[in-house]
């Protein structure tokens, strides 16, 4: 699967003046809207999207700023903005009872929707939500020097430029960091690499990384929605992830946030694209259905 | 006014798990909404309620914080959170026609309503806005400025007005264009209001305030510039905090908006100009 085939299998559906991409599939009554990771895209989902779409209705869109919806500049991408464009997609595409699946970035979006929800300010129906690789306990987050220096506000638009990894070096990294061999074929983090460039994405990198800050302000609203929380959520956690450390999770199973936690083993923060089989049939136990996937 | 006289016209109202106070007068088909500013209360409109309540069925609200209402001590209760209580309290009370007075704090509260409203994600319609005083800036766009934010300049000043009762007295004058313009009687109100549950060991949150209003500052400007609902700013002139070049400013990016300036008038129009204040609501 290239870009441009994933480009193909989409739509652009047009929310407040803006471009936003959106892949609609499957004819199941129910439906599993996505909400993918940071700084990636709906293209994450490439490997599973086939195999779900036997059961559900899918519907994944790229984020504002991410892969290929718009990117514009006067947006500074607040998690707020981006829970209402999730929810106005979702209606202008008529959705009434959604299933919600999210990864990193889109589990604090996921969140602001959940914390909405409680308050009776939502019309559509939300039957589950699945959270992978969530970073709420911010004090045991390792925060990189680099992506401190990317949260700053005044520093962060020179120091994404002074980084401009390039296409090759993000190979390296990936490739040492990940044992996988299924992650090593060029193809993968190219095309990653060349949406993340389009529409000068890289000069809007850190603008993006403005999210921590609302998670920190946030933190309080988003733990409280996952307390008031009146339909199941689940959290997913990678037990190697580098960025969300296993820590968060053992922390949150103590304080009885979640009602489940569930381990997938051996993986890193990318499992999707990593271990898509285990991934897949992890989500799946849960709703379920017995058929064996791939 | 004294505060048991203002306790007894309310009621505490339950909502999403809170406590609000909340004053219900007036039995028209239009309402209108008060809310105060911050770190004071809805005993701010004593004055002008009994001539607005003939008009319009008027509410008035103390934000969780503040006044009455519960004062979670525990956490930061952000703009988000104040504007959910306020939709879920509307509706709990069933609002129709709803004409939005915002007042300093509560023009951020006002900006998150309206931009619920652009994105057409709720039921409730506000048909008009007015915004009194804000303390909103046009300073977090321009990065490289050094000079302090006008919402530090506030905060530091609202943080040492509330050491104790005599410097808070001294200090609120400065507010209000003549020093006598507020009685010692209404100094004395507003500080029991503020010390009502311990509310003055919470309400030093203003920073993580201002870090909230510089995150979520492009979303509240996008909807200003996009606006469609009639929206009017009124001003005192002589606003130490909200000066008369940052009021024009406001209006000039605030589509839809006009500009109403009341003359020998500072921060409270509500307290110190009554009349003019009644005037502008109503015309």
């Amino acid at each position: 699967m290239t870009a441009e085939n994933w480009k193909n299998k989409g739509k652009f559906v047009t929310i407040e003046n803006k471009k936003v991409f959106v892949i609609d599939e499957g004819d199941k009554p129910g439906t599993l809207a996505i909400l993918h990771g940071y700084p990636t895209s709906s293209y994450d989902y490439h490997r599973i999207i086939p195999e779900l779409a036997k059961y559900f209705r899918i519907v994944v869109h790229d984020h504002l700023g991410f892969g290929f919806s718009d990117k514009p500049d006067s947006l500074t991408y607040s998690l707020i903005d981006q829970a209402d464009i999730a929810l106005q997609l979702w209606n202008k595409l008529g959705l009434k009872s959604v299933t919600i699946l999210a990864h990193d970035y889109g589990t604090s979006i996921a969140k602001e929707i959940l914390a909405r929800k409680n308050h009776n300010l939502i019309p559509i129906r939300i039957n589950k939500m699945y959270l992978c690789s969530s970073s709420m306990r911010l004090e045991h987050l390792h925060l990189r020097n680099i992506d401190k220096l990317l949260k700053d506000r005044k520093l962060g638009r020179y120091i994404s430029r002074l980084t401009s990894y390039g296409y090759r070096k993000i190979k390296r990294k990936f490739k040492k960091d990940n044992i996988n061999y299924q992650i090593q074929k060029d193809y993968d983090i190219k095309d990653m690499w060349n949406q993340l460039n389009s529409t000068e994405g890289q000069k809007e990198v850190h603008f993006l990384s403005n999210f921590i800050n609302e998670r920190y302000t946030y933190w309080h609203r988003w733990t409280n929605a996952l307390k008031e929380a009146k339909i199941p959520v689940k959290i997913f956690w990678e037990k190697t992830d580098p960025v969300a450390i296993k820590e968060i999770a053992i922390v949150l199973a103590t304080e009885d946030v979640s009602k489940y936690l569930v381990w997938i083993e051996n993986v890193k923060h990318y499992s999707i694209i990593e271990t898509p089989n285990s991934w897949i049939k992890l989500v799946f136990d849960y709703q379920n259905i017995d058929k064996p996937v791939f | 006014m004294e505060t048991k006289e203002w306790a007894q016209k309310g009621k505490m109202v339950s909502v999403l798990n809170t406590k609000v106070f909340v004053i219900d007068e007036g039995n028209s088909e239009e309402t209108l909404v008060l809310q105060h500013g911050y770190a004071t209360s809805s005993i701010d409109y004593y004055k002008v309620l009994p001539e607005l309540s003939k008009y319009y069925r008027v509410v008035i609200q103390d934000f969780v914080g503040f006044g009455f209402s519960d004062k979670p001590s525990n956490y930061y209760f952000n703009i988000l959170q104040q504007t959910d209580v306020c939709l879920e309290l509307w509706r709990i009370l069933d609002l129709k026609n709803i004409t939005l007075v915002g007042h300093n704090y509560s023009t951020q509260i006002a900006l998150e309503v309206l931009t619920r409203q652009r994105t057409k994600l709720i039921q409730i319609e506000v048909k008009k806005v007015v915004i009194l005083n804000s303390i909103i800036s046009f300073d977090h766009n321009n990065l490289d400025k050094v000079s302090l934010h006008p919402l530090e300049q506030f905060s530091n000043k609202i943080l040492l007005m509330l050491n104790s009762f005599s410097f808070y007295k001294m200090k609120i004058k400065d507010f209000f264009y003549e020093n006598n313009s507020i009685s010692d009687e209404e100094i004395k109100a507003k500080w029991i209001l503020i010390e009502h549950k311990s509310g003055r060991e919470i309400i030093d949150y203003l920073p993580s305030y201002i870090t909230e209003s510089k995150l979520l500052w492009r979303r509240w400007f996008n909807t200003l510039q996009v606006n469609t609902t009639p929206a009017k700013i009124i001003s005192g002139k002589n606003d130490i905090i909200f000066n008369e070049n940052e009021a024009t400013r406001f209006s000039e990016e605030f589509k839809n908006s006009t500009l109403h300036f009341i003359d020998n008038c500072g921060h409270y129009p509500m307290l110190e100009k009554p009349e003019d204040f009644i005037q502008s609501i109503i015309s």
